[in-house]
């Protein structure tokens, strides 16, 4: 395992934390006339009680009827005989409600926005720039914060409080940041940066790598030339006299730390094949890596014992199978069908694989640890909504809660070198915090209080959609986007906002319409799903506004594709 | 082993245990296969002959040999065994095919993509195929690198599909394809057959630069090294000769083109034509040059390039002297390999031991792996097909197949359901009617799903613009 660099201590990184800000206020009111103060500066109340609740402190550690006590963002107290200072907020847990750490996501993009891509033509599409190219280690995710992503508050509704964070992009979109899931402000919400460089078998669109085999071909080149410049650099470092200055080349000088190996490749696979081409990769090129997807990995457990990296897995999960009532029949792999008359046999014992299949694939989790991997999870490629019900089937199908919350708090804590600040309940420590109606991996238990950095934020009142609503009705042209091209599809949504009907019609694909499944409308952002052949359900995710339409297209199998288009026609039918 | 899997409960493991994972434990198989009619392609046909394997290789060919204890023995008594199929030209089993950005992708190679769970590889099985050259798609002059494969269906590994010291190889374009896909579509060379040419002496002198660069560095003439040229590198080993250059191919011109550059360059000894519809017009000049041709069968005019065929072609070549074969370059036809081969007595009347050859001994010498495969041996790899008739007959049926002694099919007992994986959110439909590959790592735009077997693997827009 190749162990993250000690992080800084809080004082010198560059982020202020909580108790600074505090400082910062109490200051001011020290500082203006006691009057004007109390009109202008909001009552605040730095002190929280947490009392007769319930604290898992960490996996396997619990006390009953304690007290959590929460001061300027950090846990000041926790145990049974705790003192509550007078003027705390209190909150009485009546000895069922229960306090866990916040979960920690190991890798994702929440709370990250996309930086605009470069358009236009490029001059030479074999030999791209750099970023075009999706070539960007020299990028840092934190100079793409924006803690008004959505995302931050949904998955806090699941319980996450930090999170390890990647810029967007593809095949090196740049160095990750373990990020606080709340407050305001970019820069307070960072906790530790350079975290790891962030890589993925991901093509350019239209450009050189423009698929998975140039991809790979594209690292072995990114790392050789990296290799070079650095024995350059450190020749001239020791003795420039006489030799030609090597010029300054920030992409590939940003791989210098993982040619050294002090900076990890958080690397990302989504299924068997990729993780058997990134393992390859890793014996080719030596850098230091991390697993993190692993969707799949049941089909690639001796190479991955033999690897002996780091592993973050996905809490990705594909539909839950359907619960009948008897139990179900369960596959035959041996069933040979001889004649037309066995058709039916046949399809029914396929549908007996298909949902063992999918069993299989909620199992992942446990049998990775019945063989002896340890795990932390990431939420990367989940609608962070289902996030929680994900875990719960993880858990249901036979990983251990306890292994399941280690996976979602200490594990990452100590491999993020964030262990001293988050991670456990416990004094000293960033109040990262889950309040919960019981066992959080009972499905009937509710979340009902998360705190990030000492802040509370109630669970079960979301808040009101913060963009215009709008009314989807009417007729989009969209154009969906591929590394080998586009392709034009129409839809087609009719009904009020709250009962929509609708259909989408795929050039190439289809010629006639296919109805659509579970349309919505949330605020601006329309969700649906149609069924096709050959990849089953595939899920839109799409921002309107008024006249366009911009989002992605997720295919079972393939993660997301873009998607966008203009308004041809609607809400009242006419033309645009 | 077997108490973890039984740990599961699950039914899948079952299958695990009972399909799979016998064949991942043992990938050399020991074998003893009685009376059959042996053609051994290089040493005639033997009637009532045994042939005992043991550890993968086959270890002797004989009468009244007797099987070591716990050796299996198959009775093929009626049954005729051949070596394993080889094609020279597929493109089954790997997850992309054309990288179609530039007209020079020598730092490319299929052999990175594998995808042992396309089911092409088991219908190939099922067509007594056991070792395919896997190659890149046809868009550039200068495509990406092949990769040979032992069809170990099965095996959840893609490494281990490699075919272990064959040599390197690399996929050339002349012609339409090209001219196409960078000439009409970027705008750039190569836009005529004489572009191409220029792409390819020009790709080939800025790899000797490279390497003299690289060299001038090693020697201390230089103080640094050229900026590592991943494409360079491995056109420098072409120079070298340490791949084999296979180049898509289908006028005359174009082929006479490629073959004077080639011999500028030195490179006769690692250098097949593949295609070559018109290459019964220049026979004796490629014999002259001792140039190994792989071609269709009878499969042409499915472009302009593509018209001036005769199904008497290999026939042609193999009367020239030329070491000739017959490929699919489809995941169709790789399971007719046998008929293939027979069309070319009844376009030809090639006997029996030369129209084998076509897909045995010939192919596995164009890919230099005739020391391992390609007839039945003694020592060689117990690459087998087994046929319930003569193997170039029309009744003939493939009834089991083994490579490196492992039996990989088995007409009479395999499941119907052959699957290594399926798409945990897909449905049984593709299955059902047909479409049994996965999809879980298939494009969105993907041909297949269409009715088209041959399309197996090749995305849309990949094929609309190279076959």
């Amino acid at each position: 395992m190749h162990s993250l660099p000690t992080p800084l201590p809080r004082f010198l990184t560059s982020t202020p934390p909580a108790y600074v800000r505090w400082l910062t206020l109490m200051a001011l009111l020290l500082l203006v006339p006691v009057a004007q103060a109390q009109e202008d500066v909001p009552q605040v109340t730095n002190v929280m009680a947490l009392e007769n609740v319930r604290v898992v402190s960490s996996p396997g550690t619990v006390s009953e009827g304690a007290t959590v006590l929460i001061r300027d963002g950090l846990i000041a107290a926790v145990g049974t005989d705790v003192a509550v200072p007078v003027g705390a907020d209190r909150m009485d847990g009546g000895d069922t409600l229960t306090v866990y750490a916040g979960f920690i996501d190991g890798l994702s993009h929440v709370g990250v926005r996309e930086a605009e891509e470069e358009e236009g033509s490029v001059e030479d599409r074999g030999n791209p720039p750099p970023a075009r190219a999706g070539i960007q280690p020299n990028r840092d995710v934190r100079a793409f914060l924006d803690p008004e992503d959505s995302a931050i508050r949904q998955l806090r509704t699941q319980g996450f409080t930090a999170a390890h964070v990647v810029p967007i992009g593809r095949m090196l979109p740049g160095t990750g940041a373990v990020v606080l899931l709340g407050g305001d402000d970019p820069d307070t919400m960072v906790l530790r940066g350079e975290t790891a460089q962030f890589a993925q078998i991901a093509s350019a669109s239209g450009v050189f790598p423009s698929n998975d085999m140039a991809v790979i071909a594209q690292f072995r080149q990114t790392f050789r030339e990296a290799e070079r410049r650095q024995a350059l650099e450190e020749q001239y470092a020791a003795n420039p006299s006489g030799m030609e200055r090597p010029s300054h080349d920030p992409v590939h000088r940003a791989l210098f730390p993982v040619l050294s190996g002090t900076l990890p490749m958080f690397f990302h696979t989504d299924n068997a094949l990729d993780l058997h081409r990134v393992l390859a990769l890793h014996n080719e090129l030596g850098f230091p890596l991390v697993l993190t997807g692993l969707a799949q990995s049941f089909d690639a457990l001796d190479a991955l014992r033999a690897a002996d990296v780091p592993l973050y897995l996905t809490l990705d999960l594909p539909e839950a199978a359907e619960e009948t009532e008897e139990a179900p029949v369960p596959f035959d792999p041996d069933l040979r069908t001889r004649t037309h008359a066995d058709v039916e046999a046949e399809e029914e014992n396929l549908k007996a694989r298909l949902r063992e299949v999918q069993q299989q694939y909620e199992r992942t989790a446990a049998l990775l640890h019945e063989e002896g991997f340890s795990f932390a999870f990431t939420t990367k490629d989940v609608a962070a909504n289902d996030v929680l019900a994900h875990i719960r089937r993880i858990v249901a199908a036979g990983l251990p809660a306890d292994v399941a919350l280690a996976a979602l708090t200490t594990r990452p804590a100590q491999r993020l070198g964030v262990d001293r600040q988050v991670g456990t309940v416990a004094s000293g420590k960033v109040a990262n915090l889950i309040v919960a109606t019981g066992d959080l991996f009972d499905e009937d238990t509710d979340i009902r209080t998360v705190f990030v950095d000492g802040e509370a934020y109630d669970v079960t009142a979301a808040p009101a959609p913060d963009a215009a609503e709008v009314n989807p009705a009417g007729t989009w042209a969209l154009t969906i986007s591929s590394p080998e091209g586009t392709v034009d599809a129409t839809v087609q949504l009719d009904g009020s906002p709250e009962a929509l009907n609708g259909t989408i019609t795929v050039e190439m694909v289809s010629s006639d319409p296919t109805p659509l499944d579970d349309i919505q409308i949330d605020g601006n952002v329309l969700t649906f799903a149609f069924t096709a052949d050959q990849f089953g359900t595939i899920r839109a995710r799409l921002t309107l506004t008024e006249t366009e339409a911009d989002g992605t297209l997720t295919i079972p199998g393939l993660g997301g594709t873009p998607v966008a288009g203009t308004r041809t026609a609607g809400p009242d039918q006419s033309a645009r | 082993m077997l108490s973890r899997f039984l740990s599961f409960g699950c039914t899948l493991t079952l299958l695990l245990l009972l399909g799979v994972a016998p064949l991942l434990a043992q990938d050399r198989g020991d074998v003893l296969i009685q009376n059959a009619t042996v053609h051994t392609v290089t040493n005639g046909t033997l009637e009532s002959t045994d042939i005992l394997v043991r550890d993968g290789r086959i270890a002797s060919i004989g009468q009244g040999l007797r099987a070591p204890s716990g050796v299996q023995v198959i009775d093929a008594t009626d049954l005729h065994v051949m070596p394993g199929i080889i094609d020279s030209h597929s493109h089954i089993g790997i997850s992309n095919v054309n990288e179609a950005t530039r007209p020079v992708t020598a730092d490319v190679g299929v052999g990175d993509v594998l995808d042992p769970y396309d089911v092409s590889i088991y219908r190939a099985l099922a067509g007594g195929t056991t070792t395919a050259h896997l190659m890149h798609g046809s868009a550039n002059p200068i495509g990406g690198r092949n990769q040979t494969v032992k069809l170990r269906y099965g095996d959840l590994n893609p490494a281990n599909y490699r075919f272990e010291g064959a040599p390197r190889s690399i996929k050339f374009a002349l012609g339409e394809n090209p001219m196409r896909v960078h000439g009409e579509g970027q705008g750039i060379k190569p836009r005529t057959r004489m572009g191409i040419e220029f792409v390819i002496r020009d790709a080939f002198r800025r790899a000797q630069a490279y390497a003299e660069a690289r060299e001038a560095f090693a020697n201390g003439e230089r103080p640094a090294p050229p900026a590592y040229n991943e494409r360079m590198e491995v056109l420098a080993d072409v120079l070298e000769g340490d791949l084999i250059v296979h180049s898509h191919s289908y006028r005359a011109d174009g082929m006479l083109m490629l073959m004077q550059v080639i011999d500028d360059f030195g490179l006769n000894d690692t250098f097949v034509l593949q295609h070559s519809i018109e290459a019964f017009k220049i026979a004796p000049e490629i014999a002259a040059q001792g140039i190994p041709v792989s071609v269709f069968m009878d499969w042409w005019g499915f472009k302009f390039e593509a018209y001036n065929a005769a199904a008497h072609n290999a026939a042609i070549l193999i009367r020239n002297g030329i070491t000739a074969s017959i490929h699919s370059d489809s995941g169709d036809l790789i399971r007719h390999m046998y008929h293939q081969a027979s069309k070319s007595q009844r376009y030809g009347d090639l006997t029996d031991d030369e129209a084998l050859a076509l897909i045995t001994i010939n192919p596995a010498i164009q890919l230099g792996i005739d020391d391992r495969v390609g007839s039945i041996e003694e020592g060689k790899d117990a690459d087998l097909a087994v046929f319930s008739a003569h193997p170039l007959s029309v009744y003939a049926v493939p009834q089991m197949t083994f490579v490196d002694g492992v039996k990989r099919f088995d007409r009479a007992t395999d499941p119907d359901d052959m699957r290594l994986q399926l798409n945990p959110d897909g449905n049984v439909a593709p299955a059902y009617a047909g479409e049994a590959h996965s999809h879980s790592h298939a494009h969105p735009f993907d041909a297949r799903g269409h009715g088209e077997g041959c399309m197996q693997g090749v995305n849309l827009f990949e094929f609309l613009s190279t076959k």
